[in-house]
């Protein structure tokens, strides 16, 4: 759906991006990465605000900048607060309704809709300048969603959103990737990002250091060992028929009932885990990897 | 859907406040000119009056008031940072800038008339009004002109200056006060000579003092540019701008200022 080809973009002396190749299927993708780092570059290049200095994007097979057939399947909540503060919010997302084509009827009816989806349908009507941080989110949301399109850009779109909220955005969110629409996520709240996918894109100084699957990302970083907790009334016991096995580079018994191992490959380790525990009859009450989280894999990149 | 920008930028230029404001700024032309009539004394020809009223009061503030309602068309969204929701919206950035542009210059050109119609209630008095009938309508017709040929060049400004306003109140102040009274035919390059000569103000003797009286007198300028000439350049302008603004905003990159947060 959108696609980046050895794209790289310059303000003057600086890069902001440096030859980006990427494709963004269908589904969420998290958009990561430190200030700086090229994210609202990369976003505003598929939303056609700018143009690549070299390379080429594509969204739908097209060009996006200054392109109305791209903008009509596409859906974009920016990141800034800013609005026409005079108007209430259902003035703007009907506005908003009124340039993506809509007659006056359709606009007020899809508003409507789209207000009741992000909850703001009992605020709707006061001036937006009166609108918390939340409130302005989930306008941005409704405007962004009022065309139906395939491809949606959010950029920081959980910032100022209670948890509530937050939660219901997520599940909003995989409602729409179930439905067949690509979803690009700008956020620098890894923890909640990790709720909503876990293919990720992660850019550092302009480059991209990462695109895939969390998973399969973490899996390759052979640097920085899997931690691997595991809750077990006898830890000494099962420490002393771990250590053993392939792959394991430490074994600590933390507490009584707690035993953490460093793992250099977990697709092997955990099957002998589970084999020892049926053989030697172990009673293991909880098994967690605990750095194996986006922010996790995002800090030993960076930070490689 | 240039119709629906054209009537949502329209009815955002001249909503209730503006508008409240608008008839303030008129009321305080009023006063303005009572203030310069008692100071210049009543002895002229009310027509003559009535000319000087237009050309050292009414233009100039039709020309602050252009760059004012211009200044909306891109910079103040740009300053704003709304200009992203404007750029990714199924609408031709050039359909967007000219639907914007056309209601600035209703907006700027009706307003510009009210201030021509003030003044003429200023010099004329009730009595006389219905006899200066023409003179007002040709000076309505050539300030609307005016007010869009203003709007015209503003707008490019924004589309191509940081901080446009200032670039235009330099143009509406600087420009159009000085380059009249410039040597040879450079007059001719000043969108204020142009409304009046279309406007067909009868010549009054004038003996200009200060500054630009003194260049004036220095150069001997004279200025002469046909009616016609100038109907044809009032509405050149705004044509050639405008098509030109099209054109630009279509094609250059418009995202939020960062430095106005």
């Amino acid at each position: 759906m959108i696609s980046l080809h050895n794209v790289s973009r310059w303000y003057g002396f600086v890069i902001g991006l440096n030859d980006i190749t990427v494709e963004i299927p269908v589904g969420i993708t998290a958009l990561i990465g430190q200030n700086g780092s090229g994210k609202s570059t990369m976003i505003k290049l598929i939303t056609g605000q700018l143009k690549p200095t070299t390379g080429h994007v594509e969204v739908l097979g097209q060009n996006p900048f200054a392109n109305p057939s791209v903008f009509d399947q596409l859906g974009y909540c920016p990141e800034i607060d800013n609005f026409y503060e005079h108007m209430s919010g259902r003035q703007f997302v009907e506005h908003m309704s009124r340039l993506r084509g809509m007659t006056k009827e359709q606009a007020k009816s899809i508003a409507t809709e789209m207000l009741q989806l992000v909850g703001m349908i009992d605020r709707c009507d006061r001036p937006i300048q009166g609108y918390s941080k939340g409130m302005r989110q989930r306008i941005k949301l409704a405007q962004a969603m009022v065309h139906d399109p395939k491809v949606i850009l959010l950029d920081e779109p959980l910032n100022g959103l209670d948890p509530v909220g937050r939660r219901e955005f997520i599940n909003l969110l995989g409602w729409l990737a179930e439905k067949g629409k690509a979803i690009v996520v700008s956020s620098h709240i890894l923890f909640e990002l990790e709720q909503m996918t876990r293919s990720i894109l992660l850019l550092h100084r302009g480059r991209l250091l990462a695109h895939g699957d969390l998973r399969v990302i973490r899996s390759l970083i052979d640097k920085h060992p899997h931690q691997i907790r595991i809750e077990t009334p006898t830890p000494r016991a099962l420490a002393a028929e771990l250590m053993h096995l392939e792959g394991v580079v430490s074994v600590q018994v933390e507490d009584q009932d707690r035993l953490e191992l460093q793992v250099k490959q977990p697709e092997f380790f955990y099957p002998k885990l589970g084999e020892i525990v049926r053989s030697s009859q172990f009673v293991v009450l909880g098994v967690e990897s605990p750095y194996n989280n986006m922010e996790a894999v995002f800090r030993y990149l960076v930070e490689a | 859907m240039l119709g629906y920008i054209y009537r949502q930028q329209l009815g955002q230029l001249l909503n209730a406040k503006r508008i409240l404001l608008t008839l303030f700024g008129a009321l305080a032309i009023g006063g303005l000119c009572l203030v310069y009539l008692n100071a210049r004394g009543n002895a002229a020809p009310v027509e003559h009056t009535y000319v000087r009223l237009s050309e050292a009061i009414i233009i100039r503030i039709a020309a602050l008031v252009c760059a004012i309602y211009t200044m909306n068309v891109v910079s103040a969204e740009i300053q704003q940072k709304t200009i992203v929701y404007l750029v990714t919206v199924p609408v031709k950035r050039s359909v967007m800038f000219l639907g914007r542009v056309l209601a600035a210059g209703t907006a700027s050109a009706l307003a510009s008339i009210l201030f021509v119609l003030i003044a003429g209630l200023v010099a004329f008095k009730s009595q006389a009004f219905g006899a200066a009938a023409p003179i007002l309508l040709r000076d309505c017709a050539a300030i609307g002109l005016g007010a869009f040929a203003y709007c015209g060049i503003y707008a490019v400004f924004s589309l191509l200056l940081n901080h446009a306003l200032l670039y235009s109140l330099l143009f509406a102040f600087g420009w159009e006060t000085l380059v009249p009274n410039m040597p040879g035919d450079l007059y001719k390059g000043s969108i204020l000579r142009h409304v009046i000569s279309a406007a067909q103000h009868p010549e009054i003797p004038r003996a200009p003092n200060g500054v630009t009286g003194t260049i004036q007198r220095a150069f001997d300028t004279t200025f002469y540019i046909s009616p016609t000439t100038s109907i044809i350049v009032l509405l050149a302008i705004p044509i050639v701008t405008f098509a030109f603004g099209a054109f630009w905003f279509e094609n250059n990159e418009y995202v939020p200022r960062e430095d106005y947060e």
